[in-house]
């Protein structure tokens, strides 16, 4: 009941503020770009009293001021900015803008996270905001601009190793993330098991991640929530863009149907390099790697008051396996075929009352599904595994009052996770399995309010309250009490019927942040949050899978819950040219999940007897310093994160390194990245990135011994002691991309415009180690080896075009 | 047979890591620093209901970076004790750290505890039961077909050998199989030239076999009946022959019942040496064992005591009209007349003693 009291009061809060405030002025207005849409975090500053706010993502603002006359300045990366002489009487004004898209970029290049007085005036603590065009500066490997490992230069994020998928936020594993697009979120976020992401570069507006202080409106993971917004097809005109790359190339179309009221936007984007394989060793010249994605989205004005937008979105991989390369383990396939596909849409309705008031309706779908298959008529198998969401959400906005930004909503989700069928060719071996279909409803509301209690404090107070429920059918094990959970202590099975609840869990997210003003320049922000995650992922592996197994809380596995505070310091240098600023954050985590040695994960049937849950804490500390105007931009950061896990069981076999705290697969507790763009001229941008990093932990054996077995000849085995006790070596990289744009000046009338982009990523061919694993063949002389992934210098070129 | 799907699945999952690692990355030595290995001792060997004698086997681990045995330990005093009260005291044999039973025989229902005492240290194991050994019911051989890419294409490699039986009704069986290929040698040894090349054979004085063991990464092969509880084992695969001379190949299949305890500690090492360190493997963890030092229960104590009951087969698979061959010819006949002969050396690689189902 407590937490209704606190709605009461926040609610309350909200009504008292209504009825403040009369005597100052205030301006209000929307910021939209050429083609009439809005648009989100245009930075609106008010000179004289060097004030300022930003958009929201429809573009209105509001700023409140006393009466008088102003210089506003409204910004945005790539856009002309735009000065305003304002005479400001009582009461409130209106003051529309349009920005006009700077072509020459010539001034406002900046490879940003933000808006530079943003890093002082927001409340939010621990976000980061990348806009496209800055993702498009840093330079890529093979060419290809990538979302999520552009995210690898922010302070706070890591990574388990280069070519695997997903990343790990302050001390979160993959799947404590949440990465939406456009409301729908994604179960894998990379093409070809890690290589690239599967977000297309010319449908990305910006990417979002929300580390500390996250915002009552998301929930359901442990760790950060990675907002990726799609961009809105353009109402006005028919444009295109699209490259040419080595790995693969795209095209994207987008214009009105209807002028002004229906327009649409098609991006598709797909890999044809099966030819890279072909010149390649003759092992691999019947490896087939292929993945494509196609974005579509509709954007309807109904009316002024009423929009409807719709996204949807699929991609597929194909991964083709020759049995050459799997000869090496001694699988008796001829070929293997891994392919996987993400299909997603999302359809929004928005009304718009007044101009400080919205509601939003969204109905998402997402479905996620992986396969395995292997022909060989012997071993014919086809193992497939999906995850389907359902969600229905809405949101309503209120922000009359200029003291208060008040958002409440709810939303129902609906899981269906099919975690293993494995059905078997027609003449095969193997034996048929089918592991029951997991269902479950996970249900929030959530209320949150910005405060402005002065000039210098402002408050986010937040409160998500979720409940989950697992639901039959399903068949749910009893284990003998008194022992571990294992398969052989199983008693007997409870048979649910379809609907009944099995398990449920629920509780209170109470999301605070804090913002005190030290001076126009300075800041001091907090902010506590705790998150519930309801599905996990599975894995035994280093790197995740994209066929790891998804699995969702029941009588044995419990929902993890996130705590954590941080607190930063915010300060802004030479009007605004360098941004600096340094986070703590403190992060628990209980019921944190992780496997049990040895155990089976892919194929069994009563997963928890796999698994053990106990606790996690992360601590760190994030130092980063922007430079965002002048011919040299650009950042560098230094993180120093350390993440551990304690499994302290019942039993011996329940625990891990005997119940006492390890470092997590991602612990590496030192970062630096450095990511600089030099644009001498209108022509070329050179820029360079450099990353170092300690490696990650690993297991290595204290010693080995021979097998003694009158059936096996010699084996070494070898002799782990604990998990996680060991480091592979330190990892650096430098990389470098030059791009060569057209003189702007030369054709100021020509549509067509492009440029060439040339990259060199690992400049120095470094053989960074992703594991260290020894050999044990009988009698051999004994050595540890270096496997290395990316380990050579990879220059590529791509053409981009735009008309 | 959940073995063999799980084999397939996590094998097909593993076999990526190499592709990825060809496509784009390499392995190299790495000179890391070897830590010192555990001053642990390990313990090897087990019990059965077949007639011993037993050996167990004491060892200190090796440092990983030196390359050769482990240690025996010696001067140790071992015994085993039963659930009866029966005690023999093991007698250290030759080779440094075997200890050998002198007349125990194990007997299916009791259970067995070893015990052993290094360095003025008492250790013992977890009380191991000989459970009732489940019988083979059936043994049969298939044709096996592989790629070949000398003729880029498939064609018959060998064959497997599969088995049937049934599972008791009650759960928590856990099963070993083990197969030993006993090949009849005429040859003993050879007649070098002053480089160490062999030039004539030597001909054995008298029956001898060459013992040939499973080697590489797949030889531990086990199973639990969670899936198929009280139904048949069925097409349990035991064992792979490959194409050879035109002969009848013997072999000796072992179906070990065992306890859960050393399922785990099989299916532990068994994920330990199937480890290439790459992105999608099983992080390695430490394996599971049943021997604890009585005065400091926590001391590390390596490797496994088990008991285990044994039934065992034979069976020949017969390939004097096989279709492909891949036989080594021979060294010729020295000169001169008599042939010399040598005697058949008594190894764990070679035996004069018939096999025990030899003329079957």
């Amino acid at each position: 009941m407590r937490w209704i009291a606190l709605l009461c009061l926040i609610v309350g809060i909200q009504q008292v503020g209504r009825g403040q405030n009369t005597e100052s002025a205030a301006l209000f207005g929307t910021v939209t770009n050429a083609a009439g849409e809005g648009m989100s975090n245009v930075t609106v500053f008010v000179v004289d009293v060097r004030r300022g706010t930003q958009t929201d993502k429809n573009g209105f603002y509001f700023i409140s001021l006393k009466t008088g006359t102003y210089s506003v300045k409204f910004s945005s990366i790539g856009y002309v900015p735009l000065y305003k002489e304002v005479e400001l009487g009582p009461g409130q004004m209106n003051l529309n803008i349009q920005l006009e898209e700077d072509t020459r970029l010539l001034e406002e290049v900046t490879v940003t996270t933000g808006k530079p007085q943003e890093n002082v005036q927001k409340v939010e603590i621990g976000a980061s905001r990348l806009n496209i065009r800055s993702i498009q500066k840093i330079p890529a490997f093979m060419g290809e601009v990538d979302v999520m490992r552009s995210l690898l230069l922010l302070p706070g994020v890591t990574t388990v190793g280069e070519g695997t998928t997903g990343i790990n936020v302050r001390g979160g594993s993959v799947d404590h993330n949440l990465v939406l697009m456009d409301d729908a979120p994604l179960f894998n976020t990379s093409h070809l098991f890690g290589f690239f992401s599967v977000f297309n570069q010319d449908a990305v507006r910006d990417v979002t991640l929300q580390r500390g202080g996250i915002p009552a409106e998301y929930g359901g993971r442990a760790s950060s929530v990675l907002d990726v917004r799609l961009k809105y097809p353009n109402s006005r005109q028919f444009t295109g863009s699209g490259g040419v790359g080595l790995v693969s190339s795209r095209l994207t179309l987008e214009g009105p149907l209807i002028p002004g009221k229906l327009s649409t936007l098609v991006a598709a984007r797909a890999s044809f390099n099966d030819f890279l394989f072909k010149v390649g060793p003759p092992s691999l010249r019947d490896t087939k790697a292929n993945f494509y994605d196609i974005t579509n989205k509709w954007y309807w004005v109904i009316n002024p008051k009423h929009e409807l937008t719709f996204s949807a979105y699929h991609s597929t991989d194909g991964f083709k396996i020759p049995s050459d390369s799997l000869s090496t383990v001694d699988v008796n396939a001829s070929s293997s075929f891994y392919r996987y596909s993400t299909t997603n849409g999302t359809l929004r309705w928005q009304y718009n009352p007044s101009e400080q008031t919205t509601w939003e309706a969204a109905a998402v779908f997402s479905r996620y599904r992986a396969s395995t298959s292997v022909p060989d008529s012997a071993n014919a198998l086809d193992l497939v595994s999906s995850i389907l969401y359902q969600n229905l959400k809405f949101q309503y906005t209120n922000h009359e009052n200029t003291r208060h930004y008040f958002k409440a909503g709810g939303t129902v989700i609906g899981y269906g996770i099919e975690p293993n069928t494995l059905t078997p060719g027609l003449f095969s071996n193997v034996l048929p399995i089918h592991i029951e279909r997991e269902r479950s409803v996970e249900a929030a509301a959530f209320v949150e309010d910005e405060i402005k209690l002065s000039e210098k404090i402002s408050v986010v107070l937040g409160l998500r309250y979720s409940r989950f429920y697992r639901v039959g059918a399903a068949t749910i094990n009893r284990y003998a009490p008194g022992n571990p959970l294992a398969d052989d202590v199983i008693t007997e099975s409870d048979s649910y019927d379809k609907n009944e609840v099995i398990a449920s869990y629920g509780g209170l997210e109470p999301r605070v942040a804090l913002r005190f003003t030290l001076s126009p320049v300075m800041s001091l922000k907090a902010g506590y949050n705790r998150m519930r995650q309801y599905i996990h992922m599975v894995s035994n592996t280093t790197a995740a899978l994209p066929t790891s197994r998804w699995t969702s809380s029941g009588p044995y596995i419990k929902p993890q819950v996130a705590d954590q505070v941080s607190l930063g310091l915010f300060r802004n240098l030479k009007e605004d040219t360098y941004e600096t600023s340094a986070e703590v954050y403190y992060k628990e985590l209980q019921n944190a999940l992780d496997y049990k040695d040895g155990a089976d994960i892919v194929l069994n049937p009563s997963l928890e007897t796999a698994v053990l849950q106990g606790s996690g804490r992360a601590y760190g500390l994030e130092l980063m310093a922007k430079k965002n105007t002048g011919f040299w931009t650009g950042w560098v950061s230094y993180t120093y994160a350390r993440t551990f896990l304690q499994i302290d069981g019942l039993y011996r076999v329940e625990r891990i390194n005997n119940g006492n705290w390890y470092p997590a697969n991602f612990d590496r507790p030192h970062t630096f990245n450095a990511m600089t763009v030099f644009r001498p001229n209108l022509m070329v941008s050179v820029a360079f990135n450099f990353t170092l990093s300690s490696g990650r932990p690993a297991t290595f054996p204290n010693g080995r011994y021979t097998l003694f077995d009158p059936t096996i000849f010699g084996a070494n085995i070898p002799i782990y002691l604990n998990r996680n006790e060991d480091r592979v070596p330190a990892y650096h990289r430098l990389d470098f991309s030059v791009t060569f744009d057209q003189n702007p000046n030369l054709h100021p009338d020509r549509k067509w415009k492009s440029s060439w982009v040339f990259s060199l990523y690992n400049v120095y061919a470094r053989k960074n180690a992703f594991s260290v694993f020894y050999s044990l063949r009988p009698y051999a002389e004994t050595e540890a080896y270096k496997l290395s992934i990316f380990a050579s210098i990879f220059p590529s070129l791509t053409y981009n075009f735009k008309f | 047979m959940k073995r063999n799907i799980k084999y397939i699945a996590t094998l097909a999952i593993k076999s990526l890591t190499w592709v990825l690692v060809v496509l784009a990355g390499c392995v190299t030595p790495f000179e890391g620093n070897f830590k010192d290995q555990p001053n642990a001792v390990v313990v090897q060997g087990f019990i059965s209901n077949e007639p011993g004698p037993y050996t167990i086997q004491l060892v200190r681990p090796a440092n990983y970076s030196f390359a050769g045995y482990s240690v025996g330990v010696r001067n140790a005093k071992v015994y085993i004790t039963d659930n009866t009260g029966l005690r023999e005291d093991l007698i250290e044999t030759d080779n440094s750290g075997q200890y050998k039973t002198q007349s125990l025989q194990g007997v299916v229902g009791r259970e067995y505890v070893l015990h052993f005492e290094v360095d003025g240290k008492t250790y013992e194991s977890r009380p191991e039961k000989i459970l009732a050994p489940l019988p083979i019911e059936r043994i049969y051989e298939e044709p096996s077909i592989g790629f070949d890419p000398n003729i880029n294409q498939n064609r018959q490699v060998g064959w497997k050998i599969f088995i049937d039986a049934q599972d008791p009704a009650e759960t928590g069986n856990y099963y070993r199989w083990n197969a030993l290929h006993y090949k009849r040698v005429t040859t003993c040894g050879s007649v070098k030239d002053r480089f160490g090349v062999p030039l004539y054979r030597i001909e054995c004085c008298g029956n001898c076999w060459d013992i040939v063991r499973c080697s590489g990464t797949d030889c531990i092969n086990i199973a639990n009946d969670a899936l198929i509880n009280g139904k048949k084992i069925v097409r349990q695969e035991v064992a792979t022959v490959p194409i050879g001379c035109r002969d009848k190949y013997y072999l000796e299949v072992e179906q070990h019942s065992i306890s859960r305890d050393s399922y785990v500690f099989w299916k532990t090492v068994r994920q330990l040496l199937q480890n290439t360190g790459g992105v999608f493997d099983v992080a390695p963890s430490a394996i599971p064992g049943n021997v604890t030092c009585v005065e400091e229960p926590n001391e590390q104590v390596l490797g496994f005591f088990s008991a285990v009951g044994i039934a065992r087969v034979a069976f020949t698979v017969d390939r004097t009209a096989s279709e492909f061959v891949n036989c080594p010819p021979g060294l010729p006949d020295p000169p001169g007349f008599p042939a010399p002969c040598t005697t058949c050396e008594e190894s764990i690689y070679r035996t004069p003693r018939q096999p025990r189902y030899w003329d079957l």
